[in-house]
């Protein structure tokens, strides 16, 4: 848009310049704030150990191996679902009443409350499965509620690839099914990554689905089996942040542990969004 | 590439998806939980190979997973309902208490306020609702725990006689109150005395309560006065397990109940059980 | 399938024209292949539907009383082990049994009172909507003028900085934002307002919004760049100014997807849990101002699913706490894309 400016016009646009950048300043300033607060206790010794004397000493290694854990479940259980229902979509199936239903209950899945997932764990896996409280029961409520993610993602990915290069495929002899695996499959890989990605980092930082599906106060050994209840980054956070009997010692642990959550997801969207500019790059800039 | 990783995970996984091992799980009160978090630690540093988890949550979590069977040993501030007991009988099951320690709640105020002291009933009528103003002015703000906790149980059931005020507010943590009290002026809370030890109460008042029974004003400091039940919010902080007990739980007991189970118990600002409770726990320990 | 275990296990065959027979059994392992992923694809609307169904089958027992211990199913030995006080306590918890009136026309909430059970669902609706509409007057403005100026003013470059920062901030776990609200956000309110305590529906709205903003920034950046540039050429042809343009002709045009982009603001800030239960102090009361303590539907879940006895009369109320919430939510969702379609259209 270009025309003079009018007195109007520059404090118009001056606001809303300086309510973005404050806003971005806010983020910056969030997590430098608890990176700086929870220097004191970072270092290879809280990344490598158990939790000691209550809590305030030692590291939170059971709880990022936790973490770790349960979002690996999560991707086992949603990757394998939302990429073959993406796929189904994008590939095989043709606009019915089926695709439509289908279109809108992943939509408002992805609009239900992580708590009401959580409620919805307990009553199937926790109970009705008898999966009693585990890391299995935690991985397999995340998994489905990140599906949404993962389908959205792979979808839009899937839809990138250009329609003339699966007809080549066809044309060449191969069935649809070879004509989908070797071809949109693999070049929307990259896409697919970058959702899956964002879905782990997601799962990594919920706290309400595993609060009653398996995360547990204190376990300050390592995670053997996905039977068993296992620490989690944010459930470790919040009791170090409101349930510790001494919250002004707990503070810096609580820091810390915010700090490696946040490093946690910061990682894994660096790598999101390192795979799109990458992707961005070799497909011409048209995605 | 990547579905071969995949592949590779669920195997690693699948591989640790054997038999869950033998944890024994603790859970219940959120007034015990960082001591016997505390009392796990050492036991486990003494008994390698021996996995103890805790869990928090509230007395009424603690029992209702034992009769669930997903926890062996039930922390609870308070007995055990005529109800409960019915549950466990229905369930097939009887239930043993044990005493590890004794508890005095402390009544707290912001540092700022002046009150003496106080007796039952003035605390009931705070918590009713039905004292608007601090004698220094300040509205009275009230803090608890949040409903099903023994502890917000027991205080309804020894001071507020009735119903809380809708007012309250339920902290989900003892050192939530702590905290929140430190800030508010006319604040009010109640939390195990554990909670106030030594330099955790600054900025904080912790009030004498008059004891019904000489009217004598006591500090829920006083050892002797809290272990003979004179201090008014004296309560003994029960372990229920499934009898007959098993030979894990019955060493963990035992551990509490030795020399050095119970300096972690007066570290916490625990006081040790009353004589008659030592019986009672050495009858269970012993047959 | 060209071979099963059962055909396997029969005596070897004679030699078959295999080439012939894996060239059907490809074509069959086609039809096989997209009926499975059909199959799969149908998991989120069972996944959906069994969430609905997990919900009503475990609230509908707090209804029958199927959670209560019903004084007269007591044998005499069960009798003997209560007290008068406790099974005059069942009568009185057996006569105050949640019934729709009380659930849905009551703002008291008292679910582990001896003496009245009370089970009004009111309170938390309440609050729940109170602190969004809080959260989303800060959110709307501050979210779609973001958008608007990303979309159409500022320069390429701080467009992509932006976008790295509106991720992080998406990505900030929930309870890490309750974390820094306890300990930085509420003091300050309290401090400003002159409060005793920061714990109030105010602090809870202030963090939501914060969650809620890369969702509206995001959604209706996307909605307002496709906004054809005639529109704006011939706007300013006709002698308006920029900001008059944006306003009055840019934000009209994409007004559905703006809408919809504030709908899934709602609907965020409707169901986040850890972050209001860190911040709003939780006490179950209709909340008469933005410096009310409050306790949300979600929070209330959150608080109470851990300490309740399994198949009890509060533990089964909770799951219908949860389908009120996921109605909610689900009609939240509902507007947006009817937003999205009208705004198409």
């Amino acid at each position: 848009m270009t025309s003079v400016s009018t007195r109007r016009e520059s404090v118009g646009f001056g606001v809303l310049a300086a309510v973005s950048g404050s806003v971005v300043a806010g983020v910056l300033a969030l997590v430098g704030y608890v990176v700086w607060r929870g220097a004191s206790v970072l270092g290879w010794d809280f990344l490598t150990q158990s939790p000691r004397q209550g809590m305030l000493e030692g590291g939170i290694l059971p709880a990022i191996l936790g973490t770790f854990g349960v979002t690996l479940l999560t991707a086992l259980v949603a990757v394998p679902l939302g990429v073959a229902t993406a796929t189904w979509l994008v590939e095989y199936a043709s606009d019915g009443p089926l695709v439509r239903v289908i279109r809108v209950s992943v939509r408002n899945l992805a609009g239900v409350p992580s708590v009401v997932f959580g409620l919805f764990g307990v009553g199937l896996f926790v109970r009705g499965m008898n999966l009693g409280l585990s890391m299995l029961a935690s991985g397999l409520t995340l998994g489905l509620l990140t599906l949404p993610t993962v389908i959205t993602a792979a979808e839009e990915a899937l839809r990138t690839v250009p329609r003339a290069w699966r007809d080549n495929a066809l044309a060449l002899g191969a069935t649809r099914w070879q004509a989908v695996w070797r071809v949109p499959l693999p070049a929307a890989l990259p896409g697919i990554l970058t959702g899956v990605i964002l879905a782990m980092a997601r799962a990594a930082g919920e706290t309400a689905p595993i609060l009653f599906t398996g995360v547990s106060f204190f376990l300050p050994f390592l995670p053997g089996s996905v039977r068993e209840p296992f620490m989690a980054l944010p459930y470790h956070l919040y009791v170090l942040a409101t349930q510790h009997q001494d919250l002004a010692r707990a503070r810096p642990v609580a820091f810390g542990t915010a700090a490696v959550l946040l490093g946690c997801v910061a990682l894994l969207n660096g790598t999101a969004a390192w795979l799109r500019a990458r992707m961005r790059r070799s497909l011409g800039g048209s995605a | 590439m990547s579905l071969r990783l995949l592949v590779l995970a669920s195997l690693a996984l699948a591989g640790c998806g054997g038999p869950a091992r033998t944890i024994l799980a603790v859970k219940g009160s959120d007034s015990e939980v960082n001591v016997v978090q505390q009392l796990a630690e050492a036991y486990m540093a003494r008994n390698p190979g021996v996995f103890v988890s805790v869990g928090g949550g509230g007395s009424g979590t603690g029992i209702a997973a034992i009769l669930d069977r997903t926890a062996h040993v039930a922390n609870s501030s308070r007995p055990l309902t005529g109800i409960e007991i019915l549950r466990s009988r229905r369930e097939g099951m009887t239930l043993s208490g044990f005493v590890f320690a004794t508890d005095a709640l402390a009544v707290v105020v912001h540092a700022d306020n002046p009150v003496a002291e106080l007796d039952l009933p003035a605390l009931g009528a705070l918590y009713r609702g039905e004292t608007p103003r601090w004698p220094h002015g300040a509205a009275v703000s009230l803090y608890g725990r949040q409903s099903n906790s023994g502890t917000y149980a027991y205080f309804r059931e020894v001071a507020v006689k009735g119903e809380y005020a809708a007012s309250l507010r339920q902290m989900n943590g003892s050192a939530q109150i702590v905290e929140a009290v430190r800030q508010d002026r006319g604040g009010i809370g109640y939390v195990a005395a554990g909670y106030v030890e030594g330099e955790r109460a600054a900025g904080l008042r912790v009030v004498p309560l008059v004891s019904p029974r000489d009217g004598a004003v006591l500090s829920p400091r006083d050892a002797d006065a809290v272990r003979a039940r004179r201090y008014p919010l004296a309560r003994p902080l029960h372990q229920f397990v499934a009898s007959p007990v098993g030979a894990g739980v019955r060493a963990f007991l035992a551990f509490e109940d030795s020399p050095e189970g119970q300096a972690i118990v007066a570290r916490n600002g625990f006081f040790p059980v009353s004589e008659e409770d030592a019986r009672a726990n050495h009858a269970l320990l012993g047959g | 399938m060209p071979t099963t275990p059962s055909s396997a296990a029969e005596t070897p065959a004679a030699p078959r024209p295999r080439r012939t027979l894996r060239r059907t059994g490809r074509r069959d392992g086609d039809v096989w292949i997209a009926g499975a992923l059909r199959a799969v694809a149908t998991v989120t609307l069972l996944v959906l539907a069994g969430i609905l169904l997990v919900l009503m089958d475990n609230g509908v027992g707090a209804f029958t009383g199927a959670g209560d211990i019903a004084v007269g199913s007591l044998t005499d030995a069960e009798r003997a082990l209560l007290h008068e006080r406790e099974l005059a306590q069942l009568a009185r918890v057996e006569a105050a049994r949640p019934t729709l009136g009380r659930v849905f026309a009551s703002a008291s909430w008292n679910p582990t009172s001896t003496h009245a059970p009370a089970w009004g669902v009111l309170a938390m609706v309440v609050s729940t909507l109170g602190v969004t509409a809080l959260a989303m007057g800060i959110a709307i403005p501050v979210g779609v003028g973001i958008a608007l100026w990303l979309a159409w003013v500022a320069p390429a470059w701080a467009r992509e900085a932006f976008k790295p920062v509106l991720e992080l901030l998406a990505g900030v776990p929930s309870v890490v934002v309750g974390f820094v609200g306890l300990v930085l956000i509420g003091p300050v309110i309290a401090r400003v307002f002159g409060l005793p305590n920061g714990l109030n529906a105010l602090h809870g709205a202030i963090l939501l919004a914060w969650m809620a903003l890369p969702t509206i920034v995001a959604v209706s950046e996307d909605a307002l760049r496709a906004v054809p540039h005639d529109y704006v050429r011939a706007s300013l042809a006709l002698g308006a100014d920029r900001w008059q343009t944006l306003v009055r002709v840019v934000l009209p045009a994409a007004r559905g997807g703006v809408l919809a982009a504030c709908m899934l603001g709602v609907g965020r800030a409707i169901g986040e849990t850890m972050t209001v239960l860190m911040a709003t102090g939780n006490a179950v009361a209709l909340p008469h101002g933005p410096f009310d303590s409050v306790r949300t539907l979600t929070a209330t879940v959150a608080i109470e699913l851990g300490e309740v006895t399994v198949g009890s009369t509060h533990y089964r109320m909770l799951f219908v706490v949860g389908l009120v919430l996921f109605l909610i939510t689900l009609v939240v969702n509902v507007l947006a894309e009817r937003f999205v379609r009208g705004g198409r259209a």
